[in-house]
């Protein structure tokens, strides 16, 4: 056996190739003689010792954590971005394209969606976006927010319906454009509902300022609902119980000694079905409903009426019932 | 508005974890930067997939496995754009010549660092990823007989090199 024959054999052996006739030769060769074992054993140390290869690197884990956290932030506020995965195993002709539609998407992020980030709702689809300053909204079906990717305005423009929740930050006010309007913010919650004739702001918790762009403003208090109509440019507002409004959000209902025929406005809207009164009587309803169907919604109205209901093609119909 | 809630903890994971993931890294593609980066990048590729994920026992078994793959496609990027000129063999590190230092750690990282490219990366993968010959032959796309001949011929520098440190060795064990 050569030099060379042996080394390979051993080679086979410390990476585990060596087959079970090769052991029996190896084992031969390594007794032969004080060199063979002397080779044998200097290989399989220095095979040991390179355990230590690049062992000395020591990781900045803070500095390596907080790059990692930066690159989540940046894509958790890019939702519309997609990753697109290469496969550079294939043939270079492959990579060549690749490479092509690498330098495209890049073009296409720096030209496009770095200036404003814009996210969509379909219709029934409601999505929760989180805000580079950590504001929350949550946006509605058919509606839309956009705004500018780096964020140094707090500013964000609203189509459709949303409700915010606004981080508190005094110095940097917080503002959203709805048609013709804005609202200014130090700090909140209120949902906005933006229709070709009206910009709806309802306020649960702070303070914000309602305004146009000739400068007609309103302030709003906690519980209360403005409207602008957009033709007549007017703004008005009035209190209103907040619980239901905020249904699209919270699958939540709350009546408090609200008569029938309100309740039963309330439920043609939020299930949008039709129901039908089979009564001359309006009696008052409280009582509160989460993520119901309507079915137990009606079973528990009916039952508290002591009456029932029933379906006649697609439509809900209340029989008969009086007030207690 | 609850943060959707996951069951892999990527903040422990990588406590736990990263320094040795990039070591590994480090080991097959030698520079700390490019290491650091394919570590990070596939911490952020885990917590992207964190959802698809339905990952009960080893995620850093998982995790080890990205950065190979990572790390492999980093290579052969790398190999794309450097000519076939470069990629001729250079000849062994001459260890006797340019040993300074007396430190095992240091010299091991050395003569492996200065193996032939193709050499080098046919031996970390054996050695510490442990793939088989006819893995790593269709993963560089070599026949296995020069697999073999590569990692023999990285274990014969190593001896060479190393020689000094056995003879200290023994020495200390004596």
């Amino acid at each position: 056996m050569t030099d060379q024959d042996y080394i390979n054999l051993i080679t086979k052996k410390l990476t585990k190739e060596i087959s079970k006739e090769e052991i029996s030769l190896l084992n031969e060769e390594i007794s032969l003689n004080n060199e063979n074992k002397n080779i044998y054993n200097s290989m399989l140390k220095n095979w040991q010792e390179t355990e230590l290869y690049k062992s000395t690197y020591k990781a900045n884990k803070k500095v390596a954590w907080q790059k990692i956290q930066n690159k989540i932030s940046v894509k958790e506020k890019k939702p519309e971005t997609k990753v697109i995965a290469f496969n550079f195993k294939k043939i270079y002709k492959i990579v060549a394209i690749a490479v092509i539609l690498l330098a495209m998407t890049f073009i296409a992020e720096n030209t496009l969606l770095n200036n404003n980030t814009k996210i969509y709702t379909s219709s029934n689809e409601t999505k929760n976006i989180e805000l580079p300053d950590g504001s929350k909204i949550f946006l509605s079906e058919n509606s839309s927010i956009s705004y500018a990717t780096s964020f140094e305005q707090r500013n964000v423009k609203l189509t459709g319906e949303a409700f915010f929740e606004v981080t508190k930050d005094a110095e940097n006010p917080f503002t959203v454009s709805a048609a013709k309007t804005e609202i200014q913010v130090l700090g909140t919650s209120f949902n906005i509902d933006v229709t070709n004739k009206n910009v709806e702001v309802l306020l649960f918790t702070g303070k914000v300022k309602f305004y146009n762009k000739k400068n007609n403003s309103l302030i709003l208090n906690p519980g209360e609902l403005a409207t602008y109509n957009n033709k007549e440019a007017i703004f008005s507002k009035k209190t209103v119980k907040v619980s239901n409004n905020n249904y699209w959000k919270t699958k939540e209902l709350h009546f408090e000694n609200t008569s029938i025929s309100e309740v039963i406005l309330s439920l043609e809207n939020y299930y949008d079905i039709d129901i039908k009164i089979n009564s001359s009587n309006d009696c008052n309803f409280t009582g509160g409903f989460e993520n119901a169907k309507i079915e137990e919604v009606l079973e528990v109205i009916t039952y508290s009426l002591s009456t029932d209901y029933k379906i006649e093609n697609g439509k809900f119909i209340i029989n008969d019932f009086s007030c207690k | 508005m609850k943060k959707d809630t996951n069951n892999i903890d990527l903040k422990q994971i990588f406590d736990n974890s990263y320094q040795d993931l990039v070591r590994q890294a480090l080991r097959l593609v030698k520079n700390t930067e490019t290491a650091e980066d394919i570590v990070q990048e596939c911490f952020i590729k885990l917590w992207e997939k964190k959802e698809d994920l339905k990952i009960s026992g080893n995620v850093v078994a998982y995790l080890a496995r990205m950065i190979r793959n990572s790390s492999l496609d980093y290579l052969k990027k790398k190999r794309l754009q450097t000519s076939e000129l470069n990629e001729s063999y250079q000849g062994a590190f001459e260890v006797e010549d340019a040993l300074v230092t007396k430190d095992l750690q240091d010299t091991i990282d050395k003569v492996i660092d200065n193996l032939p490219e193709k050499c080098r990366q046919v031996f970390v993968l054996s050695r510490f990823e442990e793939m088989s010959y006819s893995e790593i032959s269709k993963e560089l796309d070599i026949s296995k007989k020069t697999v073999e001949a590569h990692i023999s011929r990285a274990l014969k520098n190593l001896r060479k090199s190393l020689k000094q440190f056995l003879f200290i060795f023994f020495k200390n064990i004596g």
